[in-house]
């Protein structure tokens, strides 16, 4: 296989969403990593977070090889469910960091790190989804 | 740009901008209790009965809610006139009709500390009485240039935002000439105000009570400058300010009015016009070095050495036992005068002193408060009726001026202190409060007042002695009236006719006979039988509990700590344990993660063993509880028709507790606030719920009738916000002066807080509101409160801090307790199966809801199974216990679980059906499962942008491969015609 030429042919759409898809696949690891101490003490699944956020460069690496148009919009599904799994279980911090309470456990600037984090990854899909994926637009589907 | 790429984009958008509405769909679900809050929408809408303010039939109405807040208003006034206590006044107070122009002094004048930073009630701002509006009111010229300089320059802005550590005074440097210039024209009195601030979650830095620097300077600027005929100081905040500067500043009179929430200010007006007489005397004592008690000595962050666990790793001991306050102070000056247990010992004594002397350490004795009235008090008798096991003391109060006032009554007993107690460990303070009435005595007049107590309150408990219990020994008793507890105890050593007794200013002090009293139990031996049983539960027999909660049973030798005895004051004096270090029975009795199923539990998933989800032939509702006692079978009945997923609907509170639809148990909600709720009222202008004093103003009134009418009053505001469950009131022990949410509790006295506890939450219990009092229990710090293990002794523990949890569960008939953040021992208050099972509802015959407080899942710590097993109903503040609990129950299909669910729904609907809910709801009450309007609204945003995003990527499907679709042909006509057209 000629990855020069495979390459060659990717759109900005794809550069983005695999650069996207990198930082996902990093903040995964952090989110595995740290979850446990960052989240309310009452969501012990925050792994959950990370398996979603895992999956775009899953997706960017089949899409390599087997280019899919809408592509960008599975990658954009991916990471709005991460952000609205992230969501689900930080009020709780954000909750107690605003009343100057510690009921709940996890680290509100931890917490506030993910939404942002996992925000910009979603909105960094979204633009790639305004362009190419792959510029002679030979697609799979 | 081409369409395909514009709608893939969009496509995008649209599917990220769906996926966030779901995912805020389902968070407001979770808290729908507080946006119901917010929209002052009430969970299940039921009609609550049982208001003094309904009209004929009964119902809440706009008008009944007008008279409510009149009198809700009114009454947080006179709760400042009749709480507020009066330290000091050399004849400055009342001030004169002519002394009208006043300057107020003081940051905190123009932001007063209104209450803690916990949940609770919430300002309605057009309403807010601040301390200039109080003064104008009343037809004072203030200094409004200064005022106003404090109000622009809020240097307290810490204290308002809860910041403890910052006392928030201005700056003398700040005091430009200008400003100074105009003290020359409101100079009758100069008002100065100082604020110490405690609340949750964090305590107050140990020397902030001291006068601050910038205190110090004010007043001295006040002085030097001369201009003003009197030096007025009020003190605002629950915290006992060190106060050994009055004379030094020639202060001439000082008022303590604590928290007095957002509508009392008017009451501290009127003490100091005298339209208001003062008549609340201390729940605590003001030390002149808050450090030297020895409580304080062990108070803060102690981190163990060595392994520990998930919140495992701090302590703290209560090396005093039970000398806690006025205990400490008045047993060590009976002591030295007396001169025995070497009391006069340096050891203990305040800095640079030589020997230790209570006026050097004592400026306002617990129980004092001075009044515009003048009282004389007689204590004529005291009987004991066996058959009740009370006594009743008779007291003549004479007013001798011409001033009428409201007089407090205070009963105190001292118990022998007996060889036996010395060799055993077994200690016995100098006086301790026995009870207390409030009087109003007119100018010149005479009253007579009876205080009924229970000798039970006046036991001791022998922890060393076989398994431990209640005793009465042999001896002398003496009862003793003053006005607090240090004239109580001097007319006791007068009695015994002690010399060279002392006020708590130094001046020497004539005790009267006519103010004490004695009592011959005329025992031959300790009765360790009269109170062996409960006097709740005869069958029940007390003995030790909490073995486990002294540091002794757990710690290797070298490590073992002696407790504070009267008996050496100077060898036994509390030292601060600074380190600890843990053995492997302590870290394995850390975890708290320990439940296994039992190999012979019953089956869930087969129903060996288990009942749920029974159809009965005539189904059980809800409201056919009413009246059914709890042990009757018709409680097991009721929940066996509950399925899992049913059964675990009403374990949660997230603020509101869902209704229940196969027995036709409604919504309700749940509220908060230790002086009034965290709520708004369903009618009328629909305002926030009133912030009242806070409770040592509550309990500072000394009287009974104040101290319910507060229970009534909450409980009615209850009833028009729609509330039929509140996390409140507290009644911990005010410890240390440091305690940070001294305002969310009553006393440094078990017996003060047993009274007051038990007073508001009857008079809450008979409007049909389950309380949850709160926190059960050794909670007296907020540094590491959640998980701190905390060692006392057994003493300590049944005569101080379970006695207020005891009034309030059966004095006061409370349907509702919590547990603490804490460990008592090493044992997670909310896992303390002994605390719960043996003691809650064993000796004291408790029925009703325990609630954890609010603290979601932690490993090895708070963990439902085990917080279950060992006792706890229904967990605050957390939606997601029930799912922990139902995954439990499946996962290990564990029917000991199910069952112990179904007890813990059994007492919580007993509760429920016990308060106005029950007293609301009839066969035909309907539970509506419908939405309320904002969920419909957004449920419709949803599905909105659900067509959005999927219109977006129709769309771009069709532009798409439409266009691919079109070329595929374009390309097959080029390939037959062999060129482009």
């Amino acid at each position: 296989m000629n990855f020069k030429e495979l390459f060659k042919s990717k759109g900005l759409g794809y550069w983005i969403c695999t650069g996207a898809a990198v930082a996902s696949l990093i903040m995964a690891i952090i989110v595995f990593a740290t979850n446990g101490s960052a989240l309310p003490g009452v969501h012990t699944d925050g792994y959950v977070i990370g398996i979603v956020l895992l999956l775009p460069i899953i997706v960017q690496a089949v899409v390599t090889f087997f280019p899919v148009r809408f592509s960008g919009i599975i990658n954009v599904a991916l990471y709005g469910i991460a952000f609205a799994t992230v969501l689900l279980r930080i009020p709780e911090a954000v909750a107690d960091y605003f009343n100057n309470v510690h009921y709940q456990g996890g680290n509100f600037g931890m917490c506030v790190f993910y939404a942002v984090a996992v925000l910009l990854l979603a909105a960094a899909g979204i633009v790639g989804c305004f362009f190419d994926q792959d510029k002679e637009e030979k697609y799979l589907i | 740009m081409k369409k395909s790429k514009l709608w893939h984009g969009l496509s995008g958008v649209m599917t990220f901008v769906f996926t966030l509405f779901i995912a805020v769909t389902l968070l407001a679900n979770n808290f729908a209790g507080y946006i119901n809050d917010f929209f002052g929408l009430t969970s299940g809408g039921l009609a609550l009965k049982g208001s003094a303010y309904a009209d004929k039939d009964g119902n809440l109405t706009d008008e009944g809610y007008w008279k409510l807040i009149k009198d809700s208003y009114d009454f947080c006034v006179q709760q400042v006139e009749e709480g507020s206590v009066l330290l000091k006044n050399d004849g400055a107070l009342p001030l004169k009709e002519s002394e009208r122009k006043v300057t107020l002094f003081g940051n905190n004048s123009a932001h007063t500390i209104w209450r803690s930073g916990a949940g609770g009630p919430t300002p309605n701002e057009n309403y807010v009485i601040h301390m200039d509006k109080a003064f104008t009111d009343k037809g004072f010229d203030i200094n409004t240039t200064l005022y106003e300089f404090y109000a622009k320059h809020n240097y307290g802005a810490g204290v308002n935002l809860g910041n403890t550590s910052n006392v928030g005074e201005t700056p003398i440097s700040e005091y430009t000439q200008p400003l100074k210039d105009t003290f020359a024209n409101y100079n009758d009195a100069a008002i100065v105000t100082f604020a110490r601030f405690g609340t949750e979650n964090i305590d107050p830095p140990k020397g902030i009570l001291k006068l601050h620097e910038n205190e110090r300077a004010l007043l001295q600027m006040i002085k030097d400058s001369g201009k003003f005929d009197k030096i007025i100081v009020l003190l605002n905040g629950p915290l006992a300010m060190e106060l050994d500067w009055l004379e030094e500043f020639n202060v001439n009179a000082c008022l303590w009015f604590g928290n007095p929430g957002y509508y009392g200010l008017p009451g501290v007006v009127n003490i100091l016009t005298g339209d208001a007489n003062p008549s609340g005397h201390n729940t605590f004592t003001f030390a002149a070095n808050s450090m030297g008690s020895p409580a304080v000595q062990n108070f803060g962050d102690y981190t163990y050495q060595g392994q520990t666990t998930n919140l495992g790793n701090k302590y703290v001991v209560y090396k005093e036992g039970i000398y806690v306050g006025y205990k400490y102070y008045e047993t060590r000056y009976e002591d030295a005068i007396l001169n025995q247990g070497k009391a006069k010992s340096v050891t203990g004594a305040i800095d640079g002193a030589s020997e230790w002397k209570y006026e050097d350490e004592v400026c306002f004795p617990f129980g004092f408060g001075l009044s515009y009235s003048e009282y004389s008090q007689k204590l004529d008798g005291i009987t004991y009726n066996a058959k009740t096991d009370k006594f009743t003391a008779n007291v003549t109060v004479k007013n001798t001026n011409n001033k009428a006032g409201k007089a407090s009554v205070q009963l105190y007993v001292q118990t022998p202190y007996t060889d036996y107690d010395k060799e055993n460990g077994v200690e016995k303070a100098s006086i301790q409060l026995m009870g207390y009435e409030k009087v109003d005595v007119p100018a010149n007049g005479t009253e007579k007042v009876k205080i009924e107590v229970d000798r039970y309150l006046m036991a001791t408990y022998d922890s060393k002695n076989g398994n431990g219990g209640y005793i009465l020994e042999p001896g002398t008793y003496y009862f003793a009236i003053g006005n607090g507890a240090h004239e109580a105890v001097n007319h006791v050593l007068g009695a015994k006719n002690a010399t060279g007794l002392v006020d708590h200013t130094g001046k020497a002090f004539t005790a009267s006979a006519d103010c004490v009293k004695t009592y011959d139990p005329k025992l031959t031996e300790i009765d360790r039988t009269t109170y062996k049983n409960s006097p709740y539960e005869n069958e029940v027999t007390v003995e030790n509990q909490f073995a486990d909660a002294d540091l002794n049973y757990w710690v290797d030798d070298d490590q073992k700590i002696t407790y504070l005895t009267r008996n050496d004051w100077e060898g036994t004096f509390p030292t601060e344990v600074k380190t600890l270090r843990t053995n492997d029975r302590m870290v394995e009795a850390l975890d708290m993660a320990k439940y296994k199923k039992a190999a012979d539990a019953p089956s869930y998933k087969a129903g060996k063993g288990t009942v749920y989800e029974v159809e009965l032939e005539e189904p059980l509702y809800f409201s056919d509880m009413k009246g059914v006692p709890y042990d009757d079978p018709k409680w097991d009945a009721l929940v066996s028709q509950l399925s899992l997923k049913e059964l675990i609907i009403s374990v949660q509170d997230a603020r509101s507790i869902p209704g229940v639809a196969i027995i036709k148990k409604p919504a309700q909600t749940v509220s908060e606030g230790p002086e009034g709720l965290l709520q708004k009222f369903n009618f009328g202008d629909k305002r926030a719920a009133t912030g009242f004093a806070t409770l040592p103003t509550v309990a500072a009134s000394w009287d009974h009738k104040l101290q319910a009418k507060f229970g009534d009053m909450y409980a009615e505001e209850a009833l028009f916000c729609g509330a039929t469950m509140v996390n409140a009131p507290g009644c911990n022990t005010i410890r240390t002066p440091y305690t940070s949410r001294a305002s969310e509790y009553f006393s440094e006295d078990a017996t003060l807080s047993y009274y007051s506890v038990s007073d508001v939450i009857l008079a809450m219990r008979t409007k049909g509101l389950i309380c949850n009092v709160k926190h059960c229990f050794l909670n007296e710090q907020e540094t590491n409160r959640q998980g701190v293990s905390t060692f006392c002794n057994e003493q300590a523990i049944r005569e101080i801090y379970l006695k207020p949890f005891e009034g309030a569960l059966t004095r006061g008939k409370s349907l509702g307790i919590m547990t603490a953040y804490n460990r008592i021992g090493l044992q997670y208050a909310a896992t303390h199966k002994t605390l719960m099972m043996t003691v809650l509802r064993g000796e004291w015959g408790y029925e009703g809801t325990i609630i954890d407080d609010a603290l979601t899942y932690r490993a090895n710590y708070s963990v439902g199974p085990d917080m279950l097993m060992a006792g706890t109903n229904m967990w605050c503040l957390d939606g997601n216990r029930g799912k922990e609990l139902k995954d439990a129950i499946e996962n290990t299909d564990d029917g000991a679980m199910l069952k112990e669910l179904q007890e813990a729904n059994k007492h919580i609907f007993f509760s429920m059906i016990n308060s106005s809910m029950g007293g609301s709801v009839d066969a035909n009450t309907v539970v509506s499962t419908s939405m309320n309007w904002w969920q419909g609204v957004l449920v419709a945003i949803d599905v909105v942008l659900g067509v959005a995003a999927v219109g977006a990527i129709v769309l771009f499907v069709l532009t798409t491969y439409k266009k691919k679709a079109v070329n595929a042909a374009d390309n097959s006509v080029k390939e037959e015609n062999g060129n482009e057209l």
